[in-house]
């Protein structure tokens, strides 16, 4: 074995080791062999001189307490939740520290934002709605109601799946270009990123289509697009209202800060349900972190995660029916 | 000599090398293999746990030759570790001692 093959033996199998520990120990063993082959043995000779390597190691990590044949077994795989733990970290405490730097305005207008994305993929729903009655309906006409049923529930489930899908790529794309604007300090309102993520100017063409009353095949679709247009011009101007009142606070900063206050409360309640969404899932997370490092294999963690869904959804059932109950 | 009786000594010897004076690591593992034939691999090892320990702290120091090499100086607490260990040290040699004269007179 020469230098290299010997570094890289070093850090596949020290892997689970923090890097700059790693790089620390690897160097002294670098420097032992440098300064060896100095006084005239060769690399191979020195790196022959330590003995098994694999003892050598045992022992690196027993200067850790890390039990060797558990990094052996999940060495990679921890890596990796470490990498994409560390990548999570980070964006989350620069997410925190803008926000904290943020004053009152932009976080009133952040929380408005979020509504405005919200309701427009509420919007979303509604064609999906429609297309899943319709089509169940159809289904049950044809085939009769025992395996029209099932043929809708199948129907149910792909459109379900469709909407999530549509949901959350709009939703990604939504967020990135808002986020770079951002970046860029551009100052565009969260309806032009809206608009160029759903291509605007299709949904246009479809509206101007529906008012001239050609009625085609994508009629239905226009009329949904059309009801989403207006919710958007609606929000549009509620928007351009509420930049006109905060040019009016210089004016009068009483009642504006007052309603600024009452916005701010609105938008706590508003986000409640989505912050303790978030809290749930990362507690679920990272329990599920806990239980790899502890061993649990890939199949194991699988099995974890289906427990973990199956489980917050009986949770969720259970709250629902309560509440139900409670609003009957 | 058999490697578990090397393996005890070994924390010993270093502790007491590097009470001597401050040393970087290839200068210590050439200072530990004077004294106890060992694989000199497992050297680094035992440094890496003794600082993990807190009995050993490191600072780098430029040298005439090479990149800065990494010395490694004892703290109180590594001070009180050798202390403890060389006193158990000489007692369970004692022990032995007397143990060994002790059968060596019954022979």
């Amino acid at each position: 074995m020469n230098k290299e093959q010997f570094i890289d033996y070093m850090n596949q199998h020290l892997a689970v080791i923090k890097e700059a520990e790693r790089k620390d120990i690897i160097d002294e063993y670098i420097n032992h062999i440098d300064e060896k082959v100095s006084e005239g043995m060769s690399e191979e000779e020195v790196i022959e001189s330590f003995g098994d390597i694999d003892e050598m190691i045992k022992e690196i990590l027993d200067a850790y307490n890390i039990d060797p044949k558990q990094a052996k077994s999940t060495d990679s795989f921890d890596k990796k939740v470490n990498e994409v733990l560390d990548v999570l970290f980070e964006g989350f405490q620069s997410f925190l520290s803008k926000i904290t730097s943020m004053d009152v305005d932009s976080i009133v207008r952040l929380m408005f934002e979020v509504l405005v994305v919200l309701i427009v993929l509420a919007i979303l729903r509604i064609p999906f709605e429609i297309m899943e009655s319709v089509g169940a309906s159809l289904l049950r006409g044809l085939f009769g109601y025992g395996i029209g049923s099932t043929f809708a529930w199948i129907w149910h489930t792909i459109c379900s799946i469709l909407y999530i899908i549509i949901f959350i790529v709009s939703l990604i794309n939504i967020t990135s270009r808002r986020w770079a604007h951002f970046k860029h300090k551009q100052d565009t309102t969260i309806l032009d990123d809206v608009k160029e993520s759903f291509n605007f100017e299709q949904a246009k063409e479809a509206v101007r289509r529906f008012t001239e009353g050609t009625k085609d095949a994508s009629a239905e679709e226009s009329e949904n697009k059309s009801e989403e247009t207006d919710e958007k011009a609606h929000q549009h101007s509620a928007h351009h209202y509420t930049h006109e009142y905060k040019h009016e606070e210089s004016h009068d900063y009483q009642a504006p800060s007052l309603l600024r206050i009452c916005m701010s409360i609105f938008g706590f309640l508003f986000m409640i349900p989505f912050i303790m969404a978030i809290i749930v899932l990362s507690c679920l997370l990272a329990w599920l972190i806990a239980m790899s490092f502890q061993g649990v294999t890939v199949i194991g963690f699988y099995f974890l995660v289906i427990g973990a869904i199956i489980g917050c959804g009986a949770v969720i059932s259970l709250i629902d029916r309560y509440l139900c109950k409670g609003g009957h | 000599m058999n490697s578990q009786f090397k393996k005890g000594v070994l924390e010993l010897i270093v502790l007491l090398s590097v009470n001597k004076k401050d040393m970087y690591g290839y200068e210590l593992v050439n200072e530990v293999s004077k004294v106890v034939n060992v694989n000199e691999g497992t050297i680094y090892p035992l440094l890496k746990r003794l600082t993990n320990e807190h009995y050993f702290e490191t600072y780098l120091e430029e040298s005439s030759e090479g990149p800065p090499r990494k010395y490694y100086r004892l703290t109180e607490s590594g001070r009180k570790q050798k202390k403890l260990l060389l006193a158990e040290w000489k007692t369970f040699h004692e022990q032995v001692n007397a143990f060994i004269k002790e059968s060596e007179n019954d022979e």
